[in-house]
């Protein structure tokens, strides 16, 4: 860590117009959680084309804001109307939705703000005294263990992450095929451009990212008449200012949240949806009471709220120093790092050394200001939930055909977006995983390359691999992470009693079965 | 049975791009692997795992037809959407993007659900100039203008 970027940050940061660039986003990331079928992933994809003519420093801390509020945006919905926002609020309708039935919600949204800066914070502070180091041992990582970092961000995804690994196989194999759309990384050899102008310097990400992740949820919004945002009549809530005292008698919860949030976010392909559920599984696991959850445990509500939070934040840390995303959502930020002429990977820190602790210092004053923006906005977010969809969804339509035209200002990107808007909608109906095509087209190239890098160097050695061993040791994390769900059934229920969820489907409302 | 469809265009679409795979050049590649292999052996797995999936499809449908579950895939307003974005896309060009919009918007509106005509009318005038002002002016997208008089009205506004 180095203070006097430290203080530039701080610096930087404090200019009115980042702060207001904070706040802003902070609130656009709760009302945009709150509102199921926005995921954070969308919300961010829908802002970027507001991005697109601000300077790098602005564009990053207003959508790390709009993450760190998204992730806390989602509990709104789940505790009031067990409705999950995003997917990273599922494990909180568990819980929350119970306690809102017995006449606690204030209580709960107060304990799941309280959890989530908890959350944010701890991962922001993590992420801090974690990159500076790890970029500079992620300097020495070469091509082999590039690949196999890849490799594991794709298998773990493919694995844990969706309903189907097969189909979020495939999904992932589709998204690095697109990857492969162009000139070759290492001999510019043309592939798959069928002789179009348009794909010689390959596919936009953005476009496909709008098109899979905002058209494709307004398809399937419409099909499945999910009109639960002008169902909920009764907004009349409060929330309950939750004093630190009451919390320090969670502390242990928060803080083993906390951990594993941040540690299952720096994993690379998992996301705060995963990290939500492993945490309340953990909780509950290590509770003298485990009867009391799926009844309205305060627990039950604090652990996937600060776990998802720490998540947003440790999923930051990989697509920061390697320029690997840590997450779906994170993907769409490193796509806007690109966009911004940055080039992700571990020279990111060296040349943008300020970046950082922008970041941090955004993450951890959006984190704090969820407390004070949450509150007062709570009455407000949870009118908005009136908004029908009918209004919602043309909204999203014109915002993502203006997002994907202006990544080069023509209409080929908003054919694609279109395109991909149908594509994605098919493969989320048929249980495929939009979220692993778009890992697997951020990911796609850099693995082809330093695949073939490595091969160059060591003369077509691909035992070599195997040989190096940090490479060998994430080589084997992701065969493990690929077999791990094929253990025989029984051995699994025990790992977990938890419903399977996909980063981007939050559809069905799981209930924890006593 | 549209899950089948879709796994049948799946692999429809990896075999074009298996096919076209064996066009790219791989002369003068200085690496072991060349610019063709990789994709090739990604596209082979991939044709394989949909295959794979392919058939576990059809075993699901045959047990839903069974059954007799027949969920709708798509529906009406989605078709609708669809249909409203290709003629969003046809006219951009030569109506520009706000009168191509308040057409697309015009259509969603009613499509979503929309009854008020009335509404549905101001709310598709309005909302076109309010993002070609904000996104023309405050953020500089040269969005499209049309042709002739609508081009140049466009400049009124953005």
């Amino acid at each position: 860590m180095d203070v006097q970027f430290l203080a530039e940050g701080f610096q930087t940061i404090i200019q009115p117009a980042n702060l207001i660039l904070i706040f802003a986003g902070m609130l656009i990331g709760v009302l945009f959680g709150s509102l199921p079928g926005i995921s954070s992933s969308m919300g961010i994809v829908l802002m970027l084309p507001f991005t697109y003519y601000m300077g790098v420093l602005p564009s990053i801390i207003l959508l790390v804001a709009l993450y760190a509020g998204g992730a806390y945006g989602g509990s709104i919905t789940a505790i009031l109307f067990n409705t999950p926002g995003t997917p990273e609020s599922v494990a909180t309708t568990f819980d929350g939705y119970p306690m809102t039935k017995q006449g606690k919600a204030g209580r709960a949204l107060g304990l799941a703000i309280s959890a989530s800066a908890f959350g944010g914070v701890f991962a922001a502070i993590i992420m801090l005294l974690l990159a500076p180091p790890l970029s500079k041992i992620a300097l020495h990582i070469q091509s082999a263990e590039y690949f196999a970092l890849a490799l594991l961000g794709l298998m773990v995804i493919a694995s844990i992450g969706s309903k189907s690994p097969l189909k979020a196989g495939i999904s992932g194999i589709l998204g690095i095929l697109l990857a492969m759309i162009g000139l070759d990384p290492i001999m510019g050899a043309e592939r798959f451009t069928f002789d179009s102008i348009y794909l010689v310097n390959g596919v936009e990400f953005i476009p496909i990212m709008i098109g899979a992740f905002a058209l494709a949820e307004v398809f399937n919004q419409v099909i499945e008449k999910t009109e639960s945002a002008n169902n909920h009549k009764d907004t009349k809530v409060s929330m309950e200012t939750i004093k630190i005292i009451q919390m320090l008698k969670y502390k242990w919860v928060l803080l083993k949240s906390a951990v594993l949030g941040t540690l299952i976010g720096i994993l690379p392909g998992t996301g705060g949806s995963i990290a939500s559920i492993v945490s309340y599984g953990e909780v509950m696991r290590s509770s003298k009471n485990k009867k009391k959850f799926g009844e309205g445990a305060e627990e039950g509500v604090i652990a996937p709220e600060t776990s998802n939070n720490a998540a947003a934040g440790g999923a930051i840390i990989p697509t920061l120093v390697l320029g690997i995303p840590g997450s779906p959502t994170t993907a769409v930020i490193l796509a806007a790092l690109v966009l911004q002429g940055l080039q992700p990977g571990p020279q990111l820190m060296s040349a943008q050394p300020l970046l950082l602790y922008c970041i941090f210092f955004s993450m951890l004053i959006a984190s704090i200001t969820v407390l004070i923006g949450g509150r007062i906005g709570v009455k407000a977010f949870a009118a908005t939930l009136k908004l029908p969809y009918y209004i919602l969804g043309p909204f999203i339509v014109i915002l993502s055909i203006i997002g994907s035209y202006a990544v080069s200002n023509d209409m080929f990107q908003v054919y694609i977006m279109v395109i991909f808007g149908v594509i994605g909608f098919f493969m989320k109906k048929f249980n495929f995983s939009p979220a692993a095509m778009i890992l697997g087209l951020v990911l796609g190239l850099m693995m082809e390359e330093n695949f073939r890098r490595h091969l160059l160097v060591t003369s077509g050695d691909f035992l070599s691999f195997f040989t190096r061993p940090i490479s060998l040791i994430i080589i084997l994390i992701a065969v493990a992470a690929l077999f791990l769900p094929m253990l025989p059934k029984k051995k699994k229920q025990k790992v977990s009693s938890l419903p399977n969820q996909d980063e981007n489907d939050y559809g069905e409302k799981k209930v924890v079965s006593k | 049975m549209g899950e089948i469809i879709f796994h049948i265009v799946l692999i429809g679409v990896l075999v074009v791009f298996l096919n076209a795979s064996y066009g790219i050049s791989t002369e003068g590649a200085i690496d072991p692997v060349g610019p063709a292999a990789f994709p090739q052996f990604l596209l082979y797995l991939a044709i394989l795992l949909a295959l794979i999936s392919l058939f576990r499809a059809i075993k699901k449908w045959r047990g839903e037809r069974k059954t007799s579950d027949t969920a709708s895939i798509i529906n009406l307003p989605v078709v609708g959407m669809l249909v409203s974005l290709l003629v969003f896309l046809l006219l951009i060009d030569y109506l520009g993007f706000i009168f191509a919009s308040m057409i697309l918007l015009f259509s969603l509106f009613y499509l979503l659900g929309q009854k008020n005509w009335f509404k549905i009318t101001i709310q598709s005038i309005i909302l076109p100039l309010a993002f070609a002002f904000l996104f023309g002016n405050v953020l500089s997208v040269p969005l499209p203008r049309g042709f002739g008089m609508i081009e140049i009205l466009s400049y009124y506004v953005y």
